[in-house]
């Protein structure tokens, strides 16, 4: 334990280091999925000629997409973490000081997670100056907030360890990760809530779709993550993106074994 | 220079080999044979070089010992400093791709902190060690700029303190002085000699460059085509490759007279033309040969300015053995 959370400082403190060298590539990020938003924004209100009809749906349409955010820097993150690392040649170093690379991505995950959470935060204030449409997110129910987004995206992780052990084994996937990316954005935007019965059932146990439902609730509806009918919706969010997370990881372990068997660990 | 044989092993190659399958099923019949059954002890505390061509199998060999490419077949056992065999692989320092083993963005000294959490150590060791490992590489200076903006030997220098950190037993190099400037490159091998003998590590470096193994080797092996086909000091390899050549240098004039008398005794010689002199090298079958030129030289009273025997330098025996090993068809030396 005490070995993990010394990785996590070094992690945290390399991230932080990388993030000051490598200023332009936040800032452009960040620009790129504002930019993103409000083409999607502009467009909604295009079509949307009723105001009430586009500030009702405007709220949901906001938490899709910054989790759409969560989702595209779960997924790619890791295996660009490898594919760099493998490209720039520290992966075999990496692997001789600290063998146990599925820990380290997993402390990466949690890194790469609050990093995400802070641009997150700054994406969601400039979009709700501009829209000028306020999300009910208050102390209160921050932590509730909080609490579903982590659960949604640990799943997501589970996509982003498969990712990670493809790209240990081919390196370079990133037609993979954007065509994926693209089913990710049809998920987050999903009506899960209109859809009764079995539909409903295979619609919930798909990353993503639980996550967005129970935040709308929480965000839009104003209701506790904590009442009777959201408890078991959030018992099923937290196995679902355990049973991600847990795939993710065989996957990831399974192209490890397979690449020291193909020598193709630092190979580039 | 240590007597290494009597050494308790550090590690030990049973059985090795490694065959890379293309990962397309339907192609496994271009599968490579990388190494090919290599057995081999390596003593503690000494220098031992791998030597051999590009693409003989060295590099291959190193990653299985780090366990960074799972054999096919065999195993590497490591040694407790008792030879007591050790369950789990001990740590291991290694440089595998030189310069490119570093964060390039960030520092010496950060690069140092990030790989010295990875091993586990406390803060403070890591402080203490960054600063003696910045010391000892001279890098003192420069240990708070980017590493991209360092030389190539720098950054070669920085990895290989990276992999010193935590003081492991052995250090796996590959290619260590590959493509640095002299002064660079001595600096790093008189470091490893050092750390040899006053910290009894044990290190195992790849390399194709004849000079280098020649020059801080206790031991040598050489891997041709996969296969460990010799391995021994370099003493050693240099006296059961030693043979009655001797070179005669001879001042102009002297070569027309000596040469009928070689022609009489049938002895094996080459004369080459110089400035100002002759240099014949005799390769001979015995010290008799040797004998019968030196008494004809004196009766015909021919005059030489040098006459010495020829030892074979690691160039000449890397030569030797892999021409006897593709002699005999690929039978070990």
């Amino acid at each position: 334990m005490i070995r993990t959370l010394k990785i996590a400082r070094a992690e945290v403190v390399r991230t932080v280091l990388l993030t000051i060298r490598y200023p332009i590539e936040f800032f452009v990020g960040l620009g790129i999925m504002y930019s993103i938003f409000m083409g999607l924004f502009l467009g909604a209100r295009a079509l949307v000629q009723d105001p009430k009809v586009l500030a009702a749906s405007l709220d949901g349409f906001v938490i899709s997409y910054l989790m759409w955010f969560f989702v595209i820097s779960a997924m790619n993150r890791l295996a660009f973490h490898i594919q760099m690392e493998a490209q720039m040649g520290v992966l075999e170093q990496i692997y001789l000081n600290y063998p146990n690379m599925l820990v380290l991505l997993l402390v990466r995950s949690v890194v790469d997670f609050f990093e995400s959470l802070a641009v997150v935060i700054v994406l969601l204030l400039l979009i709700m100056v501009t829209t000028g449409r306020w999300l009910a997110i208050s102390l209160t129910n921050l932590g509730e907030v909080l609490l579903l987004v982590a659960l949604t995206v640990a799943g997501i992780y589970g996509f982003g360890l498969i990712f990670a052990g493809l790209a240990l084994m081919f390196k370079r996937i990133g037609q993979i990760g954007s065509i994926t990316q693209f089913a990710f954005f049809l998920l987050a935007y999903l009506p899960i809530e209109q859809t009764t019965g079995w539909l409903q059932v295979a619609l919930y146990s798909l990353p993503l779709t639980l996550g967005i439902r129970l935040l709308k609730s929480v965000v839009v509806g104003h209701e506790s993550v904590f009442t009777e009918a959201n408890l078991a919706l959030l018992a099923v969010l937290a196995l679902n993106s355990a049973a991600y997370l847990l795939i993710g990881s065989l996957v990831f372990r399974l192209c490890e074994r397979k690449s020291r068997i193909d020598g193709r660990l630092g190979q580039y | 220079m240590l007597t290494t044989t009597d050494n308790p092993p550090a590690f030990r190659l049973e059985g090795l080999a490694k065959t890379f399958y293309p990962i397309i099923p339907w192609h496994r019949h271009r599968a490579v044979e990388a190494v090919k059954d290599v057995t081999l002890t390596v003593p503690r505390g000494c220098i031992f070089s791998l030597l051999g061509p590009n693409g003989a199998g060295k590099t291959t060999t190193i990653k299985m010992i780090a366990r960074l490419v799972d054999p096919t077949e065999g195993r590497v056992v490591f040694y407790d400093r008792n030879g007591s065999e050790l369950r789990r692989r001990p740590a291991l320092g290694a440089v595998l791709e030189g310069s490119r083993n570093l964060y390039w963005r960030l520092s010496p000294l950060e690069n140092l902190y990030y790989f010295g959490e990875l091993k586990g150590l406390p803060l403070a060791q890591i402080r203490r060690e960054a600063e003696e490992l910045l010391q000892m590489f001279d890098l003192a200076e420069k240990a708070r700029g980017s590493t991209q903006t360092l030389s190539r030997g720098m950054q070669q220098k920085v990895a290989v303190a990276v992999a010193l950190l935590g003081s492991p037993d052995v250090l796996l190099l590959d290619e260590p002085t590959l493509g640095l400037d002299v002064e660079s490159s001595r600096l790093i091998q008189r470091r490893l000699r050092q750390m040899v003998e006053e910290q009894g590590k044990t290190i195992v470096l790849t390399t194709h460059q004849m000079e280098l193994a020649a020059r801080v080797a206790d031991r040598i092996g050489i891997i041709h085509h996969g296969r460990l086909i010799a391995e021994d000091s370099l003493p050693n390899l240099t006296a059961f490759f030693q043979r009655q050549d001797y070179e005669l240098l001879l001042p102009l004039g002297e070569w027309e007279k000596l040469a009928p008398e070689v022609s009489r005794l049938q002895l094996d010689a080459d004369a080459t033309a110089g400035k100002g002199e002759t240099r014949v090298t005799f390769h001979l079958d015995s010290h008799e040969g040797f004998y019968r030129l030196v008494e004809r030289m004196r009766a015909q009273n021919i005059a030489f300015s040098n006459f010495r025997q020829v030892t074979p330098s690691l160039e000449d025996i890397f030569i030797e053995i892999t021409r006897h090993y593709q002699d005999d068809g690929g039978g070990a030396a």
